[in-house]
């Protein structure tokens, strides 16, 4: 008997929960039933126990006749997963700009501002010409039949100047000739003045950041020139809920703002933002692309999600409010199934191509601008460093030895590659972080409603899933 | 500003999905004094259900469903 390698099991409230990633499998279990598997993973005689038992844990996928059996059932779902990948369409993320109006204190590029003192502000037409030339040739290419995205991203691609404007509007206008879902990242500070834009080309979502109520995200996110930025972005909002627009406000945490949510979760609720069906919010962590003088501020992942299992213990309307992914188990309690296992974190070059504005191409919006992750160029023509290329295109949890053997890769697969940069030095290593510790803090937090799963003998129907929450 | 194009329910609906139903369930199966199941005993990932899962997941939001990584 081969007992799953995938097997995470959890202390909670006197109680053991066992989970398999592979096979999706979650059960409230007796200890008695962990004994077990000890025993049969270490080969030990196991006849006292119910043959039934046995019968259901291979059931669940817990444990299988042979190893093999447990490869086999890794390749199946890993052949649909890359059967998945060249079916679904394609994210192409357009950096218009490395420019940005604001100076917020943590961000690496105000370090890198001198650097890019001779980089053009904005995209060219010809380029972003180009631009679209590789992203239309991209999608021609890919077998799936659904509509391809653009992310419009910087620097900042909506800042309040006539030639900003100008590209933008352009590739919107490029972007519904090629029938490209549109959505843009912004900082908002400007976004007042492209709403119209916006909305005229049906932009499908704008995500605005926020880091805190006035006076916490003024301190953190000014103007380049001093002014305070909070009102014009509540402004823009406000403007943009109005015409429609789906706003995803985004707030990302750190040991400095980490504390304010429930003030701005107050003040977004008093400005009747959640009653428009076109708002919502969700919480990250900051993570990379700051100063090193700021990294004093971050919060490790597992500190994050202790902090946020204690906001939502105190203030319920933060919860409410602000979902997190909360390490998957939002997926659970919605749907009734976990997420599904993730061979590679990482879409850069299969699913996406992040395009800068001085003519090179990245594997994801993290890495543009940065030279370990450059992988060809589509200005002035459009090139592959294929050595470069083949190295992220292979990138998965297989390709990496510390994920072949660890049991908690189907989970995180293998991180991602700018946190591996920052950890190790190399995008091309796995970027490991205490994947069992966090679930542990979110399935303890989630017990009783976990538990309550299983008293009515497991999630009985489906329920309709919101995107991103 | 002007508002010339401001006009409500413009923009995209956002593709909602409901998972296949999972009446393929034997619920009480596996409760046996030893273990008690909280994801649908009938319904393990399979080839086709993982395909079908992320089918339904992958185009709805501005990040993709790979941020499930930023969750860890």
């Amino acid at each position: 008997m081969y007992v799953s390698k995938y097997n995470l099991d959890f202390k909670v409230q006197n109680e053991r929960v066992l989970f398999n990633p592979l096979s999706g499998a979650i059960d409230i279990v007796d200890k008695r039933v962990i004994a077990l598997l000890d025993l049969l993973k270490d080969g030990m005689n196991t006849s006292n126990y119910d043959g039934k038992l046995i019968t259901n844990l291979k059931k669940r996928g817990y444990i299988f006749s042979k190893k093999e059996e447990e490869d086999e059932k890794l390749q199946e779902l890993y052949q649909a997963y890359r059967d998945w990948m060249a079916l679904t369409p394609r994210n192409f993320v357009l950096s218009t700009t490395y420019s940005c109006n604001l100076n917020c204190k943590y961000c690496f590029q105000s370090q890198k501002r001198e650097l890019y003192k001779d980089t053009p502000v904005y995209m060219e037409e010809d380029m972003l010409d180009k631009a679209f030339d590789f992203m239309v040739k991209i999608n021609e290419e890919i077998l799936a039949t659904g509509r391809s995205k653009i992310t419009i991203y910087g620097g900042e691609p909506l800042q309040s100047d006539k030639r900003h404007k100008a590209i933008i509007k352009l590739a919107l206008e490029r972007a519904k000739e090629h029938n490209f879902w549109i959505l843009v990242i912004t900082n908002g500070a400007d976004l007042i003045e492209y709403v119209d834009m916006l909305t005229e080309y049906k932009v499908g979502e704008v995500q605005v950041t926020l880091d805190g109520p006035r006076e916490v995200h003024n301190r953190r996110r000014p103007f380049v020139d001093g002014r305070e930025s909070f009102d014009k972005i509540v402004e823009g909002v406000d403007v943009a809920l109005a015409c429609g627009l789906r706003i995803n406000l985004r707030f990302v945490g750190d040991k400095d703002n980490i504390d304010s949510v429930p003030e701005l979760v107050e003040f977004m609720i008093k400005k009747g933002w959640y009653n428009q069906p076109t708002f919502k919010t969700h919480i990250g962590r900051m993570c990379c692309g700051l100063t090193p003088e700021y990294e004093h501020n971050l919060l490790s992942s597992n500190q994050f999600i202790k902090k946020l299992v204690e906001l939502y213990k105190t203030d319920n309307q933060v919860e409410k409010k602000v979902p997190s992914r909360l390490v998957g188990l939002d997926r659970l309690l919605s749907t009734g199934m976990p997420y599904p296992p993730i061979f590679d974190a990482c879409p850069g070059t299969k699913l996406e191509y992040a395009l800068d504005a001085v003519g090179k191409v990245y594997p994801c919006s993290l890495g543009v601008g940065m030279e370990e992750f450059l992988v060809g160029e589509y200005y002035p023509e459009i090139k592959f460093y294929p050595d470069k290329l083949n190295k992220w295109q292979g990138r998965n949890i297989f390709s990496n030895s510390e994920c072949k053997e660890c049991s908690v890769s189907l989970l995180c697969g293998g991180g991602c590659p700018r946190d591996a940069l920052e950890k190790k030095g190399s995008p091309h290593t796995s970027a490991c972080r205490p994947v069992k510790q966090n679930l542990e803090e979110g399935i303890t937090y989630y017990f009783s409603k976990i538990k309550e799963m299983s008293e009515k003998g497991g999630y009985t129907k489906g329920t309709t899933v919101s995107c991103c929450t | 500003m002007a508002q010339s194009y401001c006009k409500p329910n413009l923009s995209l609906q956002i593709q909602e999905v409901k998972p296949k139903d999972e009446s393929a369930k034997d619920s009480k199966d596996s409760i046996d004094g030893f273990m008690r199941a909280v994801t649908p005993t009938g319904r393990l990932w399979s080839g086709h259900t993982l395909l079908d899962y992320k089918m339904s997941t992958a185009q709805c939001c501005s990040t993709t469903y790979f941020c499930a990584c930023s969750s860890y």
